[in-house]
């Protein structure tokens, strides 16, 4: 089990959001809410070092678009890179929480 | 990397992300300036930054104290350019080599041989992959003047000689075994690239061309192994075809400490003539000279300095 599954949380909600379609900083912590049922709120603080350090690693692209309020934003797209390592992601989430469950049940 | 470099337009970016986020949320933001420098450290090299940081750092110190910086610069100068003197020196006192294929493997008998004992001995001798003569001339002029900037080192050389030392010319060919045939029928030579250089100004047809050539000489020295000293080694004011030009720093006095003098010189095949030392390892080979022709001068071999 990798160490860094929990930190790696933030990235499975980013990774996971962005491959329902392109999205900017702001939507994207909207959406994380939302879906979550208002349990998830992801700091700005984490989520923008974040974007910035997936797309150093080539998960995601960025591109300056307007937004529906007619601002520029900067809108964040899933690259196929990203997509495997959602995937791979998902996998270690759900190996993980299996384990913490089991863990729980036994205890 | 390029991030680092477009530094400004980096920043201008993560302002207006910034920005955009704050107008989206009535300017609720945590640390905004905490926040931007997470962004900007996530998309830069930050080694590369502090890197850069560091130099600019080092450069205002200097600056900011001119004469020490200056006396800093200067030892160093001084001391790079002494050791690079003190090695250039050694180098070619010391590791300088002849320029040959095999230098190590090049022996000399310096000793003075009628040309017919040479050729004999070259083709008894078992001892050596190859047995080349030469002999050096002095005195050679060039277009027939008086004139002293006029004269030539050269050098009487067997026809396999190039072939021997294993060097090939730079443009044209070398003198072969097919150059040194009848005495006096081949009036060929090879010249050095400094001859082609400085007398015939980098001419690139210079090969097949003629250089009249006269009044050489063999050294003193040469002349007393018992060959007719009385022919002339070199016609006056023959014509004789340049068959071809050596490589540079290939020289006619060539010597392991790359002395400058000689630095236009000529080769010429050596059978319009007798000349040459070779002959101390007679006794190596499988045969000897017949007892009526007795080696003239005592064997001497040496490592060559010179060739």
């Amino acid at each position: 089990m990798p160490k860094d599954t929990l930190l790696g949380a933030l990235d499975l909600l980013v990774l996971q959001t962005l491959a329902r379609g392109t999205q900017h900083g702001y939507g994207i912590t909207c959406h994380i809410l939302a879906a979550s049922g208002h349990q998830l709120r992801v700091e700005e603080g984490s989520l923008y070092p974040a974007l910035r350090r997936m797309e150093s690693a080539g998960l995601i692209k960025a591109e300056w678009r307007r937004s529906e309020n007619n601002r520029r934003a900067r809108y964040y797209q899933l690259t196929k890179k990203g997509a495997k390592r959602l995937a791979q992601e998902m996998q270690t989430w759900e190996a993980h929480t299996a384990a913490v469950k089991t863990f729980l049940e036994f205890a | 990397m390029i991030n680092s470099i477009r530094r400004k337009r980096l920043d201008e970016e993560i302002q207006e992300e910034v920005e955009f986020h704050r107008s989206q949320t009535m300017g609720s933001f945590g640390n905004v300036t905490a926040v931007r420098e997470q962004m900007r450290d996530a998309s830069t090299i930050v080694w590369f930054e502090i890197l850069l940081q560091d130099l600019r750092y080092g450069l205002r110190i200097l600056a900011r104290t001119p004469g020490v910086s200056a006396i800093a610069v200067l030892s160093l100068a001084l001391g790079i350019g002494a050791n690079a003197a003190i090695f250039s020196l050694l180098d070619r006192v010391i590791l300088s080599i002849l320029p040959v294929k095999q230098p190590e493997r090049l022996v000399l008998f310096d000793d003075v041989e009628p040309y017919l004992r040479y050729k004999e001995f070259q083709n008894r001798s078992q001892a050596f992959s190859g047995v080349a003569g030469t002999a050096s001339l002095a005195g050679v002029v060039f277009n027939g003047s008086d004139n002293p900037e006029n004269s030539l080192t050269g050098r009487l050389v067997s026809g396999n000689y190039f072939e021997v030392l294993g060097v090939q010319p730079m443009m044209g060919c070398a003198l072969t075994d097919a150059d040194d045939t009848d005495p006096g029928a081949h009036p060929e030579v090879v010249i050095s690239y400094a001859l082609c250089q400085g007398r015939f100004h980098a001419d690139p047809t210079i090969v097949g061309k003629t250089i009249r050539l006269g009044a050489g000489r063999l050294n003193s020295g040469w002349s007393t192994g018992g060959f007719e000293e009385d022919r002339p080694v070199v016609p006056s004011n023959r014509n004789f075809l340049i068959l071809g030009v050596m490589p540079q720093g290939f020289l006619a006095k060539q010597s392991a400490s790359a002395r400058t003098s000689g630095r236009h010189s000529i080769w010429r095949s050596i059978s319009c003539l007798a000349v040459i030392g070779c002959r101390a390892a007679l006794q190596v080979g499988s045969g000897s000279l017949p007892a009526s022709n007795p080696p003239l001068v005592k064997n001497r071999l040496k490592r060559p300095q010179t060739f």
